[in-house]
């Protein structure tokens, strides 16, 4: 700069100096040649940064800029932002502003100004901030068309890249403009806000972005849903997308729930605006993958009836039947409407949706995601009686056991698929057993011996498993096929020690396992005994584990062969006979007003004493117990049964069983 | 006769004794008492009641306990061979020394009953004679008196229907009674 030139910009800063001190000061003064000044001041040296701080980048294009000429502009720029204030709170020249705001957005986001990466940001996001004040302020001076060209230049610029935590800072000046009506009719410029949104979820944490956005509008799914209804696909992509990932890393809370509960109406008709956006588009695979993800989402804390979504949604299931990405989002939301929005399975099964579930089960053998949200589905299905004997046939079987055939090492799989086994073996056995062929039946079992086998530690895997052994071995004829079904079960009892629930299932399943006398025997071997008594000594108190325990005990005695096995596995324990009817007299004692548990010891008893040595000890230690259990319990017929009978062997000197001759060996 | 009924041997008296200490009786007598038709039950608890006479002293508690009277009860009640005639067995053991009490309660005027009602039932009519000459063989003579014409309807029936071994036994009970007469 010359010192000619240097004297005019000195005597010009002053100047303008005084006008703006002027104003500030007496506000008589007129504005009209005092913005275009500042403008053509800032235009030079921007009036944020540019010169404020003197190390950075942008002082060097006033390198030549004496020390008072930088102290003067700085002057400047302070008051000029002090008057800007001023007209805002005045409403005053917000044109101006709004103008030169965007001004500033396009010119950073088109990277022709120079600056360090933190300044440009900063400057943007203020810009942006400045913006939404005016919008919130309802000002209607903002150019929808200038704003969409500014979004959409920022869109795609580096410097939208460079912006890390203070992506959030965005959300509220897209919400500002998303709420704004006047500026959404503008559909280019509700496209890029949107784009520019579902950006900021994909790129940053979601969740926190989420937060956030509920932070700025509690009411944000209303908005974006609101602006679903819209004839424009990137709009409907972009809410969509933006619905998913509030859903996929919020789900329902206090902040969701509140936003879509609290009133009936809008949530009407936020459903009838989805069910128009996925009428219309329903040969549209892109827009329908990503419309019924965000269902997925939506439905979790939807209240109201959905009954024509999901009829569309079926509808483009089966329209799209090779599409995996449909089917499996589709699978999706039919298992949160039916967890959440109380639709019963009559209606599903009504509607046709089983055929179609088979239909794309078998389609797509090889997606995990299908076959197990496919398997879950079914579940649900089939939980009522009446219902699932309408559509349980020998399908329904094939396409579970294929899953797990399929999927032998995914543990959801196996999980959804031995849930749903579970439930359809529940069963009476004789309409299981009509329905399914006999192949089938093995099918099941090996199937479950497999998952059990693969999924140890699972410990739903296990409990459902044995469970489902369980039911099928109320089957006369497939019982002889469960031989190996002790093994699998022992197995579970010993890896999961701790699961109460578990431990009495599986004892209740050896109870009806070993009702084989060549069953019992071998259950006894792998050591049935010491963990049903190992169960009952864990868990003392509880009734049920208790009472299914002596009544297995009382099974695995109930042949002569296994009663002689298990008084010889008696002897060889530590404690031996004593320690098992100290184990039945502490169970009687703990549980005096259950008369299972009282008679099912008592039953344990008589087995017990059928070696005549044995007497002694069980009067000893457990006779109080016996009399005090028939006292309780008199009205009690099975119980007083049990109780006589245990009397009349007490009392006699004669073990007649086990020194009767054996019939089974004499047959055999 | 039945499955887990002990043969008087008098073994293990003290596990017995033990078992009575703890309230045996009153459990069984309470059971059969609450659910008196209930064959299988009232089955076993005679059993065990069998199986606790056989001890003399307890015998006398059974009696103090009125357990004759629930087996007075049950006896023309029940449709059960078996059960009938054990209760008989019962009532044998308990007139070893109770036989007072028995005659007075009217025991043998049910068994007599019984017997004549049942003149086939050899297993029955033997029973029936071994209760008869243990209450006579255990009381006066003024209480034999009384029941003569008891005595008779129900040693005849035994005499007439059945082999050697029974008219034994109902000639035995003859002969007590005549005992007491001449």
């Amino acid at each position: 700069m010359g010192d000619q030139s240097n004297s005019i910009w000195n005597s010009a800063c002053d100047d303008l100096s005084y006008d703006i001190d002027t104003f500030m000061t007496t506000s008589t003064s007129s504005l009209d040649h005092l913005i275009p000044e500042i403008q053509a001041f800032g235009s030079t040296f921007h009036p944020r940064f540019g010169v404020r701080n003197k190390d950075s980048s942008l002082v060097n294009v006033s390198e030549s800029m004496s020390e008072t000429q930088f102290n003067k502009t700085n002057a400047i720029l302070h008051k000029s932002e002090s008057m800007s204030s001023h007209f805002n709170r005045n409403g005053c020249r917000v044109e101006d502003r709004v103008k030169r705001i965007l001004n500033t957005i396009t010119k950073y986001a088109n990277g022709t100004s120079k600056g360090t990466n933190q300044e440009l940001t900063s400057c943007v996001l203020q810009s942006f901030y400045d913006i939404a004040s005016i919008i919130e302020q309802g000002s209607t001076v903002c150019d929808p068309d200038i704003l969409t060209m500014c979004i959409r230049r920022f869109n795609g610029s580096k410097l939208f890249l460079l912006l890390t935590s203070e992506k959030k800072m965005l959300l509220f000046p897209l919400i500002a403009i998303l709420r704004s009506s006047k500026l959404l009719s503008n559909t280019d410029l509700l496209e890029q806000v949107l784009v520019l949104l579902r950006q900021l979820v994909q790129l940053h944490d979601a969740k926190q972005v989420t937060e956030r956005m509920f932070e700025i509008c509690p009411d944000v799914i209303i908005v974006l849903v609101s602006r679903i209804n819209m004839h424009r696909k990137q709009v409907q992509l972009a809410v969509y997308a933006v619905l998913n990932y509030i859903y996929r890393s919020f789900g329902p809370g206090p902040h969701t729930e509140p936003a879509l509960q609290r009133n009936q109406s809008i949530n009407e008709s936020i459903m009838s605006g989805i069910g128009d956006s996925l009428n219309a588009s329903i040969d549209d695979i892109d827009l329908m993958s990503v419309a019924i993800g965000a269902m997925e989402g939506l439905v979790n804390i939807m209240q109201e009836k959905m009954t024509d979504i999901v009829i569309t949604i079926l509808d483009c299931m089966k329209r799209h039947s090779h599409h995996e990405i449909i089917q499996h989002k589709a699978l999706g939301v039919f298992l949160r409407v039916i967890y959440n929005n109380g639709f019963t399975a009559e209606v599903f099964v009504s509607l046709g949706m089983v055929p179609t579930i088979y239909k794309t089960m078998q389609l797509h053998q090889q997606n995990e995601g299908i076959q197990m949200k496919g398997c879950g589905l079914l579940k649900h299905l089939a939980i009522d009686e009446d219902i699932r004997r309408t559509f349980m046939t020998q399908e329904t079987v094939q396409v579970i056991v294929q899953a797990m055939r399929s999927f032998n090492t995914s543990c959801e799989v196996q999980r959804s698929a031995i849930a749903t086994l579970w439930v359809l073996t529940s069963d009476t056995i004789q309409f299981f057993a009509h329905i399914v062929c006999k192949e089938s039946l093995d099918d099941i079992h090996v199937s479950v011996f497999r998952a059990m086998e693969t999924n140890l530690q699972d410990e739903f895997v296990q409990k459902h498993g044995i469970s489902v052994l369980k039911h099928l071995a109320r089957n006369k004829e497939l019982k002889s096929a469960l031989i190996s079904a002790p093994y699998h079960i022992l197995n579970a009892m010993n890896a999961h020690q701790f699961n109460v629930l578990l431990q009495s299932q599986a004892i209740q399943a050896l109870n009806i396992v070993s009702t084989r006398a060549s069953f019992k025997y071998k259950l006894l071997e792998q050591g049935a005994y010491q963990y049903v008594v190992g169960a009952m000594i864990q868990f003392p108190q509880e009734e049920l584990l208790q009472i299914r325990g002596c009544f297995a005990l009382r099974s695995f005695m109930h042949s002569r062969k296994s009663l002689r096995t298990t008084l010889d596995i008696l002897e060889q324990e530590p404690e031996g006979l004593s320690g098992v009817v100290k184990l039945l007299n502490a169970t009687m004692e703990n549980h005096r007003k259950i008369k299972w548990v009282q008679q099912g010891a008592i039953c344990v008893l008589d087995q017990l004493i059928r070696r005549h040595s044995n007497i002694l000890t069980v009067v000893d230690i457990a006779g109080f117990s016996i009399i005090e259990a028939m006292s309780t319990h008199i009205d009690d017929i099975g119980l007083q049964r049990a109780g006589c009978n245990l009397l009349m062997n007490l009392t006699s000197n004669v073990s007649t069983f086990l020194e009767a001759p054996d019939q089974e060996a004499i047959a055999a | 006769m039945t499955d887990g009924i002990a043969s008087h041997g008098g073994y293990t008296s003290s596990t017995i004794e033990k078992l009575v200490e703890q309230g045996t009786v009153d459990a069984i007598l309470k059971a059969i008492r609450t659910h008196k038709q209930d064959v299988v039950l009232e089955r076993s608890a005679c059993a065990a009641l069998w199986n606790l006479s056989a001890n003399y002293y307890i015998a006398d508690q059974l009696v103090e306990y009125n357990a004759h009277h629930e087996l007075v009860d049950m006896m023309p009640r029940v449709a059960c061979k078996d059960l009938r005639n054990m209760t008989i067995a019962v009532l044998q053991n308990l007139a070893l020394g109770n036989s007072k009490v028995l005659i007075e309660y009217g025991v043998l005027k049910v068994v007599t009953l019984e017997m004549a009602k049942n003149p086939l039932n050899a297993e029955l009519q033997l029973l029936g004679c071994g209760l008869v000459a243990n209450l006579c063989a255990n009381s006066g003579r003024e209480t034999v008196r009384g029941i003569v014409d008891q005595v008779r309807i129900g040693a005849v029936a035994a005499i007439k229907n059945h082999p050697t071994t029974i008219q034994q036994y109902g000639n035995m009970a003859i002969d007590k009674i005549a005992k007491f007469l001449h």
